[in-house]
């Protein structure tokens, strides 16, 4: 390991201390301790220990393990409680995409969580800047180890499984960015030089290159668990299907979504529980990714979070939410619960049911799950006009939240009413995860229609957040969305 | 690779050792034999005929010498029959005088005191020692007579003032807290690259905390330099100019601080203690709402947002007594602190060995409720040895110093603020605390939770040096300094909600910083027909390693198991941090005094640093010193008032190496463990980064009037700082926010630093001596190229300050709608955005000084000691501590009753809204970040200092057999005059304690 610092230690010509000192006959004796002294002068500085907490690039590329503790570093940082984006936690898609929609009201003082709430964001929004600043740290992240990977020896499954992964990542960042702030700058670097000046790009092409990285993470990526001990916490090739079979959605192209939901639901490994209450359970057989938790204060943030013990500090589910599930959905009764204080009731999201507990972590936070994946392929088949098979996708969803089968009840359903039960049934099986209603809503151009009535401050022209003020401020090339 | 790693700095230490031997060999020699003259004699100051203690008088022309005892006797025997005699003592004139053996009569010499004897100050840069007179540099000192009439627990707040050019400003009132310095200005544009180069007695000390940062803590930085004992100290001095800081060579940019610890002397064995005790409260408190106030202005808040009144929007209101009322801030922090420190001396020895003994103990407790405390133990041993022939010597001087701060883990001066004041009661009948349904966070919580650092300091130096012939010397100096902290940051369950079913918390934090430096040294001395010339050349290896852990351990089920780490159900290492830092330099410094009059001093030196990358890390530095002493001129005409007067000017360059560590490696660090240890990228690595240089430029007048009862200095100076060593600010999207880098930017410091000092009066026991010192700081942003793209371009203006900020400009309160008005400079329809940020405001001071009086009668001495600074401040409203708007759940200063309430209301205060979208929300929380409202006049005029000692009688003190008995009373920060609208305009801020005043009684006892 030792011979890869050589790198950092080249002699420097130049110093020769003893130019600075006078001669003086007498006591050469002592002058010539000073001179071999001085010979060493460079060599002690260049030779200042390296650090023990860090280790150079070079050497992580060269070792399989620390290679792949490169990666798995990536999936920390995610989860990590002091990150935002990904964690589940205030400054995540999940709570931000929930309260800007009308999923969670917001009780938190202060004004950059309310700003997300009233949808009157303003771009010097900390917790704006903070979301951005985490998905692109990620996508730098995932750029540094297909570098390292592209300039290492490391043999080839290794360094295809490794890259696929950085792949993957990096459209997931990209899927989000591009559906939260519009067009944003596609970085496939880490030089600084480079990327400090980059423009964006319109949404069109970023999705053509999420769908091209996941592509390749398809093909590259293990078909099963195996490199995360049968865990399902690091992505595989169906993590990677799933994902693009929503990228196909969002993108209109039916057919293919159509094709890759059924890829994974055809999986055996994957199932829908009967048991509502197993479904974010670390051993959940709906999980297709899961993050681990890694805070040592709780299980997911998400439990932490949303589970209210008294008056509402930072979240609660709203009246609209509520309202949204028709009598007897069992969801309703397993995934959410509600306290009471002072004559008021609050009504939360229960998906996840530990709130304080650290240990054992038993529940993981969910990421990609099958039922989605049999939402998308219904809403792919009504697009195409298969309103049977959309309906028989839909009703394994409704059967399990205990609602009547629609294929059953009535068999005259249009398209439209066939897709309005789709979006409805999205919103009461996918609720406070990962912000699908927030981007449902705007991919559907509905925003403005549904949370007009039920947001008091909404305006149109808010469906996309702005790029936050500093990041204008140290990238010239970049614009404002409009209306901001 | 691993052996030659070792070598260069093992070999560096072999050679210091082998020097060191050398040194010690060369000192062996044989003693002398026995004598049968005796010389009795007493030695009295001519002006009271009172004994001089401790004078030194010595047989001329051999090494045969002793000094005076307690009443001024000293003894002296020798085989010479015809001996010259000579007795010198500190501030009086030497006595030269023959004497014929065996004496007839009992000798009395008599000494005269020497009223030039300021002309003798001796002033040090730490590699040469000059005499004021003939210095070319820019040196102020502070002495250890000024320190000591200072009850200051941090050494550094005793030079609050002291110095032209040096500003010091406490950061806050809780103990251990730090201080910042700044010599003649920011040179850097980075916030954290000011800081001056400290050195202790020859080893460099950190000026930055080693604390692990866990964060959430009372105080932003604790301070390394608490752990000096302040009374330890003999003197502090502040290099300023090129002249006297390029033999700093890259280190030396901001300045430097010597500091000098006392060293004993040669007599009789005295035993000094001395003690002080007293109390210290805050120095003013803000007038804030009362209850009736405060349910006024939310109920207005409500109705001018048109919002309804809920349970969960205002539990203070709709489930709070709205009748009850605390005064949160005498709750929180009205306290009274006590301090009280204790000292003891031993010094003694003979003209070869001179050895001094100090221990010390301080403590100091908080103005917060709770029993928190500073408490700081300290032992201090240096020993002088020198071989008969003076040829030889070693000195050697070591500190131990342990400190012990334990504080609440946060400042509760933002509770005492913002706590309405119909808060509910801390605690619930059964003594437990109350938290009102979850519908507050209990201040006392944060007493609960408690923050424990204590530090350890080691300090130990030699200094070896041989005289090799009357114009040769060799010199090596080693030293060590040691510095570890420990800290525990405490959340026990009982500072928890328990509906909350929490768990207990406890971090453990570890760092330590070992240095080691070697400095092998040759002088050259010798006066060639009109010329004096003295050579030094030198090296300096240093090697700094600064390690830590810091421990999180969470889900205790048990206070009982708090304290256990291997109790905690969960542990994670939050950082592991090794660092290692190595630095070498070769030096040299010629000095040419020529017919007394005529001084060139001419220093270079070339510094390698490790925080540089490879091919990096070398770059020269160098200076030259002129002095002309005109008043020695012949053309030049005698006069009387005139004593003596110099002219100096000096050139040179200096550079500044404070970055953080390893910034150009390319390199992962781990982060907490996913399946298995993980790791990301550590930072955007940079190798091209180079050092950071500053071009110092000084012209000075030195004056002595009436044979030096008057003196005057005046010093102008400019230094241009280039290369500008930054954090480079990188948008997000690169994945770091900042990258380390050379900006072409050039910063300019100058101004103009006047002195001035005179004995008005000095008859029949009653003395007066004044001083004053006025500094006129400028700075400015010389140049920039390329602002207009940079991320600093709506932060600096190039031919502006840095210390300049732009602001939205103020226009008042909009009659029509109540809220804060700011000018629309781009007419864009908006006053929102950058174009429209125009208004320059200079938050820095415009001109300091501060004026010193000393009046003696007898035995009575009291001193006066008044600061005054000219500045701007930020408001109250700047900080966080006011982040909430008016009318919101938080407490507002009493001017906010003056808000508008109707459409042609004309006032200062918008209308109190209690929304976070409102229209006078978004432009109150614009105002806090961007408004030039937020910059006050921030100048005040501080006693600082007052001090009254009174010397018991010389009758009284026979009585009781001591040397000498000293009472005194000494106040700090005692009055400040200001129309400062906040707790200090020092520090700014309402997040922090201010400064406290404190007022302390105790003595000095001589045996």
């Amino acid at each position: 390991m030792k011979n890869n610092f050589i790198t950092y230690k080249r002699y420097v010509g130049g110093l020769r201390a003893t130019k600075c000192l006078l001669s003086i006959g007498k006591v050469s004796r002592f002058f010539l301790l000073v001179t071999v002294a001085s010979l060493s002068c460079s060599d002690f500085v260049e030779n200042a220990a390296l650090p023990q907490n860090q280790i150079v690039r070079q050497t992580v590329f060269a070792d399989p393990q620390a290679a792949g503790a490169a990666i798995r570093g990536i999936y920390s940082e995610m989860i990590s409680p002091a990150g935002a984006f990904s964690n589940g936690g205030l400054s995540s898609v999940t709570v931000l995409a929930a309260t800007s929609a009308d999923e969670m009201v917001n009780y938190a003082p202060e004004a950059d969580a309310g700003e997300f709430y009233e949808n009157a964001l303003s771009p010097t929004n900390s917790t704006v800047t903070s979301l951005w600043a985490a998905a692109f740290k990620y996508i730098y992240y995932a750029n540094s180890v297909l570098e390292g990977l592209q300039r290492s020896t490391l043999a080839g499954p290794v360094k295809s499984q490794l890259s696929a992964e950085a792949r993957f990542i990096r459209a997931f960042c990209y899927f989000y960015l591009v559906n939260l702030f519009g067009d944003v700058p596609f970085l496939e670097t880490t030089d600084y030089s480079v990327n400090r000046l980059a423009q964006r790009l319109p949404a069109r092409q970023i999705n053509e290159h999420i769908i091209a990285d996941l592509k390749m993470a398809e093909t590259m990526l293990a078909s099963d668990y195996s490199v995360s001990d049968g865990q399902r916490v690091r992505p595989n090739q169906y993590a990677a299907k799933a994902l693009l079979a929503r990228v196909y959605l969002y993108t209109g192209q039916w057919a293919l979504a159509e094709v890759k939901s059924t890829e994974v639901i055809n999986n055996e490994a994957y199932e829908l529980p009967a048991d509502l209450n197993t479904v974010f359970l670390s051993t959940s057989k709906e999980a297709i990714w899961q993050l681990l938790p890694v805070s040592t204060l709780e299980n997911t943030l998400e439990g932490s979070l949303f589970i209210l013990t008294s008056t509402p500090r930072q979240v609660a589910m709203s009246q609209t939410l509520s309202r949204a599930f028709k009598p007897g959905d069992k969801r309703f009764q397993l995934w959410t619960d509600s306290i009471t204080v002072a004559d008021q009731v609050y009504r939360f999201a229960y998906k996840y049911k530990i709130k304080n507990l650290p240990t054992p972590k038993s529940e993981y936070s969910m990421v990609l799950r099958l039922a989605e994946q049999y939402l998308i392929r219904a809403e792919a088949r009504a697009r195409l006009g298969e309103l049977r098979s959309a309906t028989a996708d839909l009703d394994l969803i409704r059967q399990r939240a205990g609602l009547s089968s629609v294929s059953q009840t009535d068999t005259k359903l249009s398209q439209q009413l066939v897709l309005e039960l789709i979006f409805q049934e999205r919103q009461t099986e996918l609720f406070t995860e990962w912000g699908h209603r927030w981007l449902d809503l705007n991919r559907t151009n509905l925003a403005d229609q549904v949370l007009g009535p039920v947001k008091p401050h909404w305006q149109k022209g808010r469906e996309l957040f702005p790029i936050p003020k500093t990041e204008i401020d140290n990238n010239p090339n970049l614009v404002q969305n409009t209306g901001y | 690779m691993k052996v030659l790693y070792c070598s260069a700095g093992k070999l560096c230490l072999y050679i210091c050792y082998l020097i060191f031997f050398y040194l010690l060999l060369c000192a062996w020699r044989p003693a002398r034999g026995q004598t049968p003259y005796t010389i009795q004699g007493r030695i009295l100051s001519a002006e009271n005929q009172q004994p001089l203690v401790g004078t030194n008088v010595m047989l001329k022309g051999t090494t045969n010498g002793t000094s005076t005892d307690r009443n001024g006797y000293f003894t002296l025997s020798t085989t010479e029959n015809k001996v010259a005699l000579v007795a010198s003592f500190i501030g009086y004139r030497s006595l030269d005088t023959l004497l014929q053996l065996p004496l007839k009569r009992e000798l009395v010499l008599l000494l005269q005191q020497d009223l030039t004897m300021l002309e003798e100050v001796k002033v040090s840069t730490g590699y040469w020692q000059s005499s004021k007179r003939l210095s070319t540099g820019n040196i102020s000192k502070v002495t250890a007579e000024a320190i000591e009439k200072q009850p200051v627990t941090n050494v550094m707040q005793a030079l609050q003032g002291r110095m032209p050019g040096v500003y010091v400003s406490q950061q806050s009132g809780v103990p251990g807290s730090g201080i910042d310095i700044q010599i003649r200005g920011r040179n850097s544009l980075r916030s954290a690259g000011n800081a001056p180069l400290y050195i202790i007695d020859g080893v460099p000390f950190p000026s930055a905390s080693i604390a692990s940062g866990m964060g959430g803590t009372v105080v932003s930085a604790l301070s390394p330099m608490n752990t000096i004992n302040p009374s330890d100290i003999e003197s502090i001095e502040v290099l300023k100019d090129a002249d006297a800081t390029a033999i700093y060579g890259s280190r030396g940019s901001n300045g430097v601080v010597l500091i000098t610890t006392k060293k004993g002397v040669a007599g009789k064995t005295s035993v000094t203690m001395d003690f002080y005790s007293g109390a210290g409260k805050l120095t003013r408190v803000m007038d804030l709402l009362n209850t009736s106030q405060y349910v006024s202005m939310r109920r207005e808040a409500f109705e001018n947002d048109n919002a309804e009144i809920t349970g969960s929007s205002a539990p203070d209101l709709v489930l709070w007594d709205t009748t009850r009322y605390t005064n949160w801030q005498k709750e929180m922090i009205g306290g009274t602190a006590r301090k009280t420190s204790a000292n003891v001396a031993i010094s003694g020895g003979n003209q070869n060995t001179t050895m001094l003994l100090r221990g010390g103990y301080l403590r100091e407790t908080s103005v917060f409720p709770g029993s928190f405390a500073y408490q700081r133990g300290s032992a201090y041993a240096s020993v002088s040895h020198g071989s008969d022939n003076k040829k030889f010597q070693i000195k050697l001087s070591s500190s131990f110093t342990s400190d012990n701060n334990k504080l609440p883990s946060a400042d509760l001066i933002t509770q005492g603020i913002q706590l309405p004041p119909n808060a509910p009661a801390i605690y619930q009948p059964d003594g437990s605390l109350n938290w009102e349904d979850g519908t507050w966070t209990n201040p006392y919580a944060a007493i609960l939770k408690t923050y424990v650092s204590k530090t350890a300091n080691l300090t130990a130096n030699s200094v070896v040096s041989y005289q090799v012939s009357s114009a040769l010397s060799l010199r090596v100096s080693l030293g060590y300094n040691w510095l570890v902290t420990t800290e525990n940051r405490k959340e026990p369950l009982g500072s928890f909600n328990p509906s909350q079913s929490p768990t207990g918390r406890n971090r453990f934090g570890n760092s330590s910083l070992k240095t080691w430096v070697a400095e092998p040294q040759v002088q050259y001395q010798k006066r060639v027909r009109r010329a004096f010339i003295d050579v030094l050349a030198g090296m300096t290896f240093q090697n700094s390693l600064q390690e830590g852990q810091y421990l999180y351990g969470t889900g205790y089920t048990s206070d009982a198991l708090l304290d256990d780490v291997r109790s905690a159900p969960t542990l994670t290492v939050v950082s592991a941090n090794y660092t290692a830092y190595r630095y070498a330099g070769a030096y040299g410094r010629m000095n040419v005094i020529l017919d007394e009059k005529y001084i060139v001093n001419l220093t270079a030196r070339r510094d390698g640093s490790s925080r540089f990358g490879p091919s990096k890390q070398f770059a020269n530095f160098g200076a030259l010193g002129m002095a002309w002493i005109f008043s020695s001129e012949k053309f030049f005409p005698k006069t009387d008032w005139l004593s003596s007067s110099k002219l100096r000017a000096s050139y040179g360059t200096s550079g500044s190496d404070q970055i953080p560590d390893y910034g150009f490696m390319d390199s992962y660090s781990s982060v907490a463990p996913y399946q298995g240890s993980s790791i990301v990228p550590t930072r955007i690595a940079n190798p091209y980064y180079s050092w950071e240089v500053n071009k110092k430029m000084e012209v000075g007048l030195d004056l002595g009037l009436f044979n030096e009862r008057l003196r005057m200095g005046a010093s102008w100076y400019r230094s241009r700082s280039s290369n500008q060593l930054v954090g480079e600010p990188l948008p997000f999207l690169t994945g770091f926010a900042s990258v380390q880098n050379n900006f072409a930017a050039t910063v300019q410091n100058s101004g103009i630093e006047v002195e001035f000092s005179a004995e008005p009066i000095e008859r029949n026991g009653f003395s007066w001596t004044t001083s004053l010192n006025v500094t006129v700081p400028q700075n400015k942003l010389l140049a920039y190229p390329g602002i207009e793209t940079s991320s600093y371009r709506d932060t600096y203006e190039v031919g502006k300050s840095i210390f300049t900020t732009k602001k939205y400009h103020y226009l008042g309160v909009d009659p029509s709608t109540g809220i804060y008005q700011f000018a629309d400079i781009d007419q864009d329809g908006s006053w929102a955005g950058a174009a429209d940020k125009q208004a320059l405001k200079k938050v820095g001071q415009l001109y300091y000084g501060a004026v010193q009086n000393t009046i003696t009668y007898k035995k009575l001495s009291l001193s006066i000691f008044l600061q005054g600074v000219k500045q701007n401040s930020r408001s109250y409203m700047y900080s966080s501590a006011f982040g909430q708007t008016p009318g919101r759940m938080s407490n507002q200063p009493h001017i906010v009753m003056q808000r508008w309430r109707q459409p042609a209301d004309r006032t200062d205060i918008q209308k109190f809204t209690q929304s976070l979208t409102s229209d006078a929300r978004i432009a109150f929380r614009e105002s806090q970040a961007a408004g030039d409202n937020t910059v006050t006049d921030g100048s005040f005029i501080r006693l600082q200092n007052l001090s009254l000692a009174w010397d018991l009688p010389m009758s009284w003190m026979r009585k009781i057999h001591v040397q000498g008995l000293r009472w005194s009373v000494q106040a700090q920060n005692l009055i400040t005059l200001t129309k400062y609208i906040g707790y200090d305009p020092e520090t700014g801020t309402a997040s922090s304690i201010p400064p406290l005043k404190y007022v302390t009684t105790g003595f000095q006892l001589t045996l």
